[in-house]
């Protein structure tokens, strides 16, 4: 396999060097399952009010078209009362997306602006700061949503923005806390002060962009929590029930009891569709830590070796089969494995590959 | 200038003060002074470290001055304080004559303009998220005030060249991380001269680097330094490049200065007992083979045992010299006072209640002078 690499003096003969990969190649597999669902979702948001083949709160009062099995007519069947479930779900992913979106940014602006203003004033400011983050993370958040939202005189999604939002941020102020105080002590803040930067120009393009990736991870996740809990208040009916989202159509669907009357078609779309959100979130938080790291997004781009990355910091590779070293637990689970079995293989001398 | 401890003084008037002209002083004109410049730290609750006590020298343009000392003596936070970075406890610092205050952020903007540091981790001082191009641009614009784009490309390069990072194209667009240790400390170098300052203050600028490239960047400094009449502030531990890069030395122990003098003399003839070990230990090719049989450089009785007991740099609760607890010659009166800096020549003063016998022929040699010339 070492073929002799040719030697020569003349640049122009060298092959040209690899060609820089394009950034979605470089993300990782699973955050790119996880930008596809995403981006699914989204086009859904956004265009999917448009392909709606039937008004979604339109009651037919044909008989047949109650609780009708998906068909032709209704890709997705219809409701009780002959509404059209294809409709609801293109209209009510609108709806949770943006306001889940909504949330995600406020609650993110608000656990930057609290967690970075803590960790760079300190003393006094930092001490009342993250008591007032304390105090947010301890109170227990469905139930006071549940008691807020039923005291509020409008239930529009207005009040459920804000109560999610004021709610969202304590866990991202933390983190964002904790990282600023690691950075503000480094010397290139030090060294930005001696080129005489002021202090919001330290805070937003010293300090801030270095935690990108962690600011982003803390949106995701708030938009995770968004979803989660505004799908759960509707579910329990403390929302506007006359919109369409996501949360409504599965309260609709468990009030009018389609799982007792085995009408899959009417739960599992709106179901399934929070489910794919969640995991397509998940997934994509994955592929963050490159964004605001140029280091890594460089050693993604590193050159392989039969099929493994080589990065510059790596030790010399040695390409020989690995035997991992296991525990007797360790080597108890792994005989379990489909691994083991293609060692088996390997070591009594079969086609291995 | 100096408050504490001057009474127990019983030579002349000159070795009472210890004030002495510094050697740097010849290069050029005063830049920057630190005068009985001091900083300390709340450890704890009724706990304080002083840190850097009762500091003066003084800064000439083209000139320049080493700080050496060990680890915690408090050299960098002598830089910091000079540079503004920490605020002063006790003491003034004088820019060309006028005292400075850096409370007001124009006032600091203006101080920053002619007083720059350079850091001494080259893989800390450098925003990992910015190019080398954002590193320069900020302060080209900021001291220099330039609007347009134009002129500050050209800026950037002219600066790449002067710290001989050429071709200049290829490094404007380089993330940190694509850079090695050298190429870095020269972008520093290149943030710190983008002000155009009249001083630089260099805090181990060197002892980061491989040790293959440390002669090429002092020598780079020493450049700079020349082009632009730099005052130059240069902190090391390592006393050998002190005497081969500075005018004037000042040793460092426990916060305070215990000896000064010019380089070449300081370094030939040290004076006091710390400085003696520092001297010492630096590694000297001739006699390698002495000092690794064990038999010790030939610098004064008693060394090797006297340094093996643990420092107690920094500690307030001794009223005596800090240097006591290590000092071979140490006897009672150095556990009880605290000595003041004594001149022991017109460019040299040292702080020892027993430099008759650490140093009696630098003593001798000034004894002589003194009285050929009266």
């Amino acid at each position: 396999m070492t073929a002799a690499l040719p030697v020569t003096a003349d640049p122009s003969a060298l092959s040209a060097p690899p060609r820089q990969l394009g950034r979605w190649r470089r993300l990782p597999a699973n955050a790119k399952v996880g930008v596809i669902l995403m981006g699914l979702f989204i086009l859904a948001a956004i265009i999917g009010p448009l392909l709606t083949p039937y008004d979604p709160s339109f009651q037919n009062p044909l008989p047949s078209l109650s609780m009708q099995a998906p068909s032709a007519a209704h890709l997705l069947g219809t409701t009780q009362s002959g509404q059209d479930v294809l409709s609801q779900l293109l209209v009510g992913i609108r709806l949770t997306l943006v306001l889940a979106l909504i949330v995600g940014v406020v609650a993110t602006a608000l656990s930057v602006i609290v967690g970075v203003t803590a960790a760079f004033l300190g003393g006094f400011w930092d001490e009342l700061l993250s008591l007032l983050c304390n105090v947010f993370l301890v109170i227990p958040a469905l139930p006071l949503l549940i008691v807020l939202l039923g005291y509020l005189t409008q239930r529009g999604q207005t009040s459920t923005i804000l109560v999610l939002s004021l709610l969202g941020w304590p866990w991202g102020a933390r983190l964002i806390r904790a990282q600023t105080m690691a950075i503000r002590g480094r010397d290139f803040i030090a060294a930005s002060r001696e080129t005489g930067e002021k202090t919001w120009r330290i805070l937003a393009f010293e300090i801030i962009p270095n935690q990108t990736g962690l600011i982003a991870a803390s949106f995701v996740n708030t938009v995770l929590y968004a979803i989660g809990a505004s799908v759960a208040l509707a579910f329990i009916g403390v929302t506007d029930l006359s919109s369409w989202s996501l949360g409504t159509m599965l309260y609709w669907a468990q009030s009018q009891q389609a799982l007792q009357l085995g009408a899959w078609w009417w739960f599992a779309p709106p179901g399934l569709a929070v489910a794919f959100m969640g995991t397509g979130l998940v997934l994509l938080n994955t592929g963050i830590d490159e964004l605001g790291n140029p280091r890594l997004r460089d050693a993604a781009n590193a050159s392989t070796i039969a099929g493994r990355r080589v990065r510059p910091t790596d030790p010399t590779p040695v390409l020989l089969a690995e035997q991992p070293q296991r525990g007797r637990l360790g080597a108890f689970l792994h005989s379990f494995s489909r691994s083991s079995l293609l060692d088996a293989r390997r070591e009594t001398g079969g086609t291995g590959r | 200038m100096t408050g504490a401890g001057a009474a127990g003084g019983e030579g002349s008037a000159g070795a009472r003060t210890g004030e002495v002209r510094s050697a740097a002083a010849a290069r050029g004109p005063l830049a920057l002074e630190a005068i009985g410049v001091g900083k300390d730290f709340r450890t704890g609750p009724g706990q304080v470290l002083h840190a850097v006590r009762d500091v003066s020298f003084s800064l000439y343009r083209g000139g320049v001055v080493a700080l050496v000392g060990e680890s915690g003596s408090g050299k960098s936070t002598a830089a910091r304080l000079l540079a503004g970075q920490e605020r002063l406890t006790t003491g003034l610092i004088r820019l060309n004559g006028e005292p400075v205050d850096l409370s007001a952020r124009r006032a600091f903007r203006r101080y920053k303009s002619q007083v720059q540091l350079v850091f001494q981790d080259p893989f800390a001082s450098l925003n990992p998220v910015h190019t080398v191009r954002y590193h320069l641009e900020r302060p080209v614009r900021l001291q220099q005030g330039t609007r347009s784009r134009q002129p500050a490309g050209q800026e950037i390069v002219t600066l790449l060249e002067q710290v001989r990072l050429t071709p200049a194209d290829q490094f404007i667009g380089k993330y940190p991380h694509e850079l090695s240790g050298g190429q870095r400390q020269r972008v520093s170098f290149a943030r710190a001269l983008a002000a155009r300052p009249s001083v630089l203050l260099a805090d181990e600028p060197v002892s980061m680097l491989d040790v293959s490239i440390r002669l090429e960047m002092l020598s780079l400094l020493d450049d700079l330094r020349r082009r632009f009449q730099l005052a130059m502030l240069y902190i090391t531990h390592d006393i050998a490049s002190a005497r081969y890069f500075a005018d004037e030395v000042l040793v460092m122990y426990a916060g305070r200065i215990v000896e000064r003098g010019p380089a070449e003399e300081l370094t030939q003839r040290p004076a006091h007992p710390y400085t003696q070990l520092l001297v010492a230990s630096a590694p000297d090719p001739d006699n390698l083979g002495g000092m690794l049989r064990g038999a010790g450089p030939p610098s004064h009785p008693g060394a090797g045992s006297g340094g093996q007991r643990l420092p107690q740099a920094g500690s307030a609760a001794s009223a005596g010299c800090p240097f006591s607890p290590r000092c071979p010659l140490a006897e009672d009166r150095c556990r009880r006072e605290n000595p003041a800096p004594q001149r022991v020549s017109a460019a040299r003063s040292a702080a020892c209640w027993r430099l008759d016998v650490a140093a009696p022929d630098v003593l001798a040699g000034q004894r002589g002078g003194e009285a050929t010339a009266s």
